[in-house]
C-alpha cells in the first residue's frame, strides 16, 4: 500500500501551460504550479462561474460556467475542458471537449480537441476542430 | 434513421449534380453539387463530398468540402473532415475530426439558414458531351476550382454571420 502510495506521488503527466500552450511535467496530484517556460502561475483546479464574470479566463484544468451565468470574457483557456451552461461570450481555446449545453449559449471563435452542442444549445462562431500538436 | 428506402452512392462512384431524396442518402464514393433531403445523409468513412448538403440530420465519416445545414442534428465522426459553414440544430465534433469553419447551433440558426442556403449554393454544372461515341465522357462547363490545401487558407466569414462578430 504504502509502495503504491509512492508510485502514486511520484508519477507525472503532461499539461499545457494556459499561457504559452507549451506542454511541460507536472506531478499528478499537482494543483498548481509555475511554467517552465513562460515563468507563469498555472492552476490546474477546475474553475466554475455561477455569476456574472468578465476578463480572461484561464485554468490548467475545466472551466464551468453553470446554468445563470453571463460572461463576457476576453478569452477562456482551459487544459482540460470546456462546460458552458449559462451565457457566454468569448473565444474558447481548449485542449480537451467543448460542451455547449442545452440551456447554454457561446457566442465566440471555438479551437478545442471536440465540439458538442446539445439541442436546444447555441453556439456562434468560427470553429477549429483538429488534433493539435503539444509544443 | 428512418424507414424509407435509402440512396445510396457506390463506394466506386463519381456523382455530380444536385440530389434530392428523402429517407436516408449515403454517399460512399464522390460526390459534388448539391444535396437537399428530408432525411438522412451519411457521407461514409471513405466517402468524398463536395456539396452543399440540406437535411434534417447528417453525419460526416468521410471527407466534406462545403455548406452544411442540419436542421436536427450534425455529428461529425473521429475520422471525419469538414471544410464548410455549418448550421444546424445541435452538433457533435468526436475527437480526432478536422472541421474548420463557421458555425450557427440552435433553433434560431436553424431559423435563419434560408437565406444561408440560398445565397451559398452554386449553379449547377452544365454537361457538354465532348465525344458522342464515348458517351461516359463528359467535360463541365463551370468546373467548380478543387479545393486544394484548404487547412492553411484564413476563415471568410459569409453574410449570415455578420450580425454575431463584434
Amino acid at each position: 500500500m504504502l509502495a503504491f502510495a509512492q508510485d502514486y506521488l511520484q508519477a507525472d503527466r503532461t499539461a499545457d501551460c494556459p499561457h504559452c500552450r507549451k506542454a511541460f511535467r507536472v506531478g499528478t496530484v499537482a494543483r498548481s504550479t509555475m511554467c517552465p517556460h513562460c515563468y507563469r502561475g498555472v492552476s490546474f483546479d477546475d474553475v466554475v462561474i455561477k455569476g456574472e464574470c468578465s476578463g480572461k479566463v484561464c485554468s490548467g484544468g475545466r472551466v464551468v460556467f453553470r446554468r445563470g451565468s453571463r460572461a463576457r470574457t476576453r478569452g477562456i483557456t482551459a487544459g482540460e475542458g470546456v462546460e458552458v451552461h449559462g451565457d457566454v461570450e468569448g473565444a474558447v481555446l481548449c485542449r480537451g471537449p467543448v460542451v455547449v449545453s442545452s440551456d447554454g449559449s457561446l457566442r465566440g471563435d471555438v479551437e478545442a480537441a471536440s465540439l458538442h452542442v446539445e439541442a436546444g444549445g447555441s453556439l456562434y462562431g468560427a470553429v477549429k476542430i483538429a488534433a493539435m500538436a503539444r509544443q | 434513421m428512418s424507414d424509407h428506402a435509402e440512396t445510396v452512392l457506390g463506394p466506386e462512384s463519381v456523382f455530380k449534380g444536385e440530389l434530392r431524396a428523402t429517407g436516408v442518402c449515403r454517399i460512399l464514393g464522390a460526390f459534388e453539387g448539391s444535396i437537399r433531403g428530408a432525411g438522412d445523409v451519411h457521407v461514409a468513412s471513405n466517402g468524398i463530398c463536395a456539396a452543399t448538403i440540406e437535411a434534417d440530420r447528417v453525419v460526416i465519416d468521410g471527407s466534406h468540402t462545403g455548406d452544411i445545414v442540419a436542421r436536427e442534428r450534425l455529428q461529425l465522426g473521429p475520422k471525419a473532415q469538414v471544410r464548410g459553414d455549418v448550421v444546424a440544430g445541435a452538433i457533435s465534433v468526436a475527437e480526432g475530426a478536422t472541421f474548420l469553419g463557421r458555425v450557427g447551433v440552435g433553433p434560431e440558426a436553424v431559423a435563419q439558414a434560408r437565406p444561408m442556403a440560398a445565397a451559398s449554393s452554386q449553379p449547377l454544372p452544365e454537361i457538354k458531351i465532348v465525344n458522342p461515341k464515348t458517351p461516359g465522357k463528359v467535360e463541365w462547363a463551370n468546373e467548380p476550382a478543387p479545393p486544394g490545401d484548404w487547412m492553411s487558407q484564413p476563415l471568410k466569414a459569409p453574410t449570415w454571420m455578420k450580425g454575431s462578430e463584434g
